[in-house]
């Protein structure tokens, strides 16, 4: 459906997306991965048509989108990280608005409105303005601005930043619904590793502008099938301790978070021995020590020595 | 483009208060600048030749002749210390055969005061002067010019131009066309301006992936500042019509009509903003400082008649504004014609055109 190559995007001298190569089928939900300022908004802003690449091409149904934005246009849904709403108007024509943009006439447009206001939950809402919603509700009503004109492909640019719970798994409940009910092809980026987990098929990982590692979640977890992650929570953590944490033969990597630490190390190597030993020698209490099977942030941490909210 | 329009002014509905400020600020400002005078010029007049009667005779035609000036007796020595320190444009000695003028430097009252003197000392002195050779008694002589004034043997129709000579003065003129156009600049660059705001909050990249094109996107946006612009500007010169009873020279509809090619221009300077400036901080740094310099450069505050420096009148020249006060004040105070407005019309509609395309390219170009 749609074909990324070589996608290339400078800014002066600085390569915010780097030659990247990606594709999406029909139906999928593909996520692409990355810490802020990977280049992943940029990458998103070229496919959905907004900023024209440096270099490179982009596909859509094997017409160039970069000679020719409309075929892909028509088609497309856009989440933008921003709440691109207009707050001083309600739910209601805010949608209204947009319907109007897209040339649904009042009939269709008054449906489709009341349609997707009640699969985000907004229903009630729908006359209140929006400058009274909640973070939540306004994410919700982004989202739903986009789903307006019943898109066969949809962007979604962390569309979940800075919401509560609640809301987040309403949002990622409804992408998920429209996937399956209606083969509703998504792009969707995140620097939160579970949603990713949770929703897509396939996944990008992007860092410092290049694509660094691609597949389905097993597929990428496999990249570790021959590492273990443990996770050891101490009491303390002091610099002499993590200096020989280093040292340890065969630690491929470890990352710090307050009092937890995370260690990758080869499948066939015990150092739980030599960690106890380290430990002591530092005067530092081991309060619990978990062996886990591989996440995409151990992936992630693994590619790059970095975890995504670095 | 329509939608747009709806949306924009639903909004405005909801907040109509920065709008309805920038109006009542526009008619308070005009006011009061409107019922403020300029104070009348006084000119000393002083004379070691005549009579005390002989003067106060010249005094009086010279004041009947010219309400602007006040010409006022006054002693020698003070009225040319007056002029010395410059607390007076200029001195007049009334002498036997005429006058003579003290003054530090040509100004427009400078002239204003040459013209009166001529006028009535000048005139007199010819009549006396052909008395003298005819030996025709002077009442008689008198007599003859004042019939010729009245039934004149040629008609001459004089048209009025824009140099210092006709300067014609009216403080509410000034001051209602002043601010109007003043405040208008804000009204019309802080709504155009929207195009910036809207990029940054997503809401264009919005509009830019749906069916409307950018052409009618961009059109939408400068269509609702120019008409904000515009109703406005109708707004303030119809409450002055009606609640102050300024006539505008009789010329209400043309007043209204030129207003528009001003409009346009700053409607195309708003969008001009929108591509140079990066955030609405910028924005609010921006805005009053080019309203006010622009206002100060173009004779939006005070008259550029009395405005002597060169470089200033020079700057004035690339000001919409100057030619915006130049068209409305020709038409109200000096009657002119479409043959006058045509120079500033088309100067406007082309720094419009420009402005706009300057505007909209950059905007084009780059990613704000």
């Amino acid at each position: 459906m749609l074909e990324v190559e070589e996608l290339t995007k400078h800014f002066n001298d600085v390569k915010a997306v780097d030659g990247i190569n990606l594709f999406i089928e029909q139906g999928e939900i593909v996520g692409l991965l990355g810490p802020n300022g990977a280049g992943k908004s940029t990458a998103i802003s070229m496919i959905a048509t907004l900023v024209p690449p440096t270099k490179g091409e982009i596909l859509f149904q094997g017409k160039s989108v970069v000679d020719s934005p409309e075929s892909l246009r028509n088609v497309l849904g856009l989440v933008p990280q921003e709440l691109a709403l207009y707050l001083e108007l309600s739910a209601w024509e805010n949608m209204q608005f947009f319907g109007r943009l897209y040339g649904l006439k009042k009939n269709e447009r008054d449906q489709r409105v009341r349609e997707i206001l009640r699969l985000v939950g907004l229903e009630e809402k729908k006359d209140a303005l929006v400058k009274t919603f909640s973070g939540g509700m306004k994410r919700r009503l982004n989202l739903a601005l986009a789903l307006l004109h019943q898109p066969r492909f949809v962007i979604m640019d962390e569309p979940t930043v800075g919401i509560d719970p609640q809301s987040r798994n309403h949002i990622l409940e409804t992408v998920r619904r429209l996937n399956r009910e209606q083969n509703m092809t998504v792009l969707y980026t995140s620097h939160y590793m579970e949603e990713v987990e949770y929703l897509c098929d396939r996944i990008y990982i992007m860092d410092q502008g290049h694509i660094i590692a691609s597949g389905t979640k097993e597929e990428l977890k496999a990249i570790l099938s021959s590492e273990n992650t443990i996770e050891v929570k101490v009491d303390t953590v002091n610099h002499s301790f993590l200096e020989g944490l280093e040292q340890i033969p065969g630690l491929r990597s470890y990352s710090v978070e307050g009092k937890l630490i995370t260690l990758i190390v080869p499948r066939e190597m015990h150092i739980l021995g030599e960690l106890f030993d380290l430990a002591r020698s530092h005067e530092i209490g081991i309060t619990s020590v978990d062996i886990k099977t591989p996440t995409l942030e151990d992936i992630f941490l693994h590619l790059t020595g970095r975890t995504l909210r670095d | 483009m329509r939608a747009i329009l709806w949306a924009e002014i639903r909004q405005l509905r909801r907040q109509p208060g920065m709008y309805l400020l920038m109006t009542l600020l526009t008619l308070l400002f005009a006011i009061a600048f409107g019922q403020s005078t300029i104070s009348e010029l006084v000119i000393p007049v002083f004379s070691e030749e005549l009579q005390v009667d002989q003067v106060e005779e010249v005094l009086k035609k010279l004041n009947q002749r010219e309400e602007r000036i006040l010409f006022q007796w006054a002693d020698a020595e003070e009225a040319k210390e007056q002029v010395d320190s410059g607390r007076a444009e200029a001195a007049v000695e009334l002498t036997e055969k005429g006058y003579r003028l003290y003054m530090t430097g040509q100004t427009l009252y400078t002239s204003l005061v040459e013209q009166s003197l001529v006028q009535v000392i000048g005139h007199e002195n010819w009549i006396n002067t052909l008395a003298d050779i005819g030996g025709e008694p002077r009442e008689k002589i008198q007599e003859r010019v004042q019939s010729t004034i009245e039934k004149p043997i040629l008609n001459l129709q004089i048209t009025p131009s824009s140099t210092t000579a006709d300067f014609i003065y009216d403080q509410q003129v000034q001051s209602v066309f002043g601010m109007t156009l003043f405040f208008v600049i804000f009204t019309i660059t802080y709504t155009v301006t929207r195009i910036l705001e809207q990029k940054r909050e997503g809401i264009w990249d919005r509009l830019i992936i749906s069916s409307v094109t950018k052409g009618k996107i961009f059109l939408a946006y400068l269509l609702y500042g120019f008409v904000m612009g515009y109703v406005q500007i109708l707004l303030v010169f119809s409450l002055f019509r009606v609640l102050f009873g300024m006539d505008f020279g009789g010329a209400f509809g043309t007043v209204l009509l030129l207003c528009i090619p001003y409009v346009f221009v700053i409607t195309a300077l708003g969008t001009c903003l929108s591509a140079f400036v990066r955030s609405p901080q910028q924005l609010d740094a921006v805005i009053p400082l080019l309203a006010v310099s622009m206002a100060m450069l173009g004779g939006a505050y005070w008259p550029l008649e009395i405005v002597t420096n060169d470089i200033l009148l020079f700057i004035a020249k690339f000001i919409p504004l100057t030619y915006a006060m130049e068209m409305l004040k020709g038409v109200v105070l000096k009657g002119y014609g479409w043959q006058e407005l045509f120079y500033p019309m088309g100067v406007l509609l082309v720094m419009g055109v420009i402005l706009m395309g300057v505007g909209i390219n950059v905007m084009e170009r780059r990613k704000v």
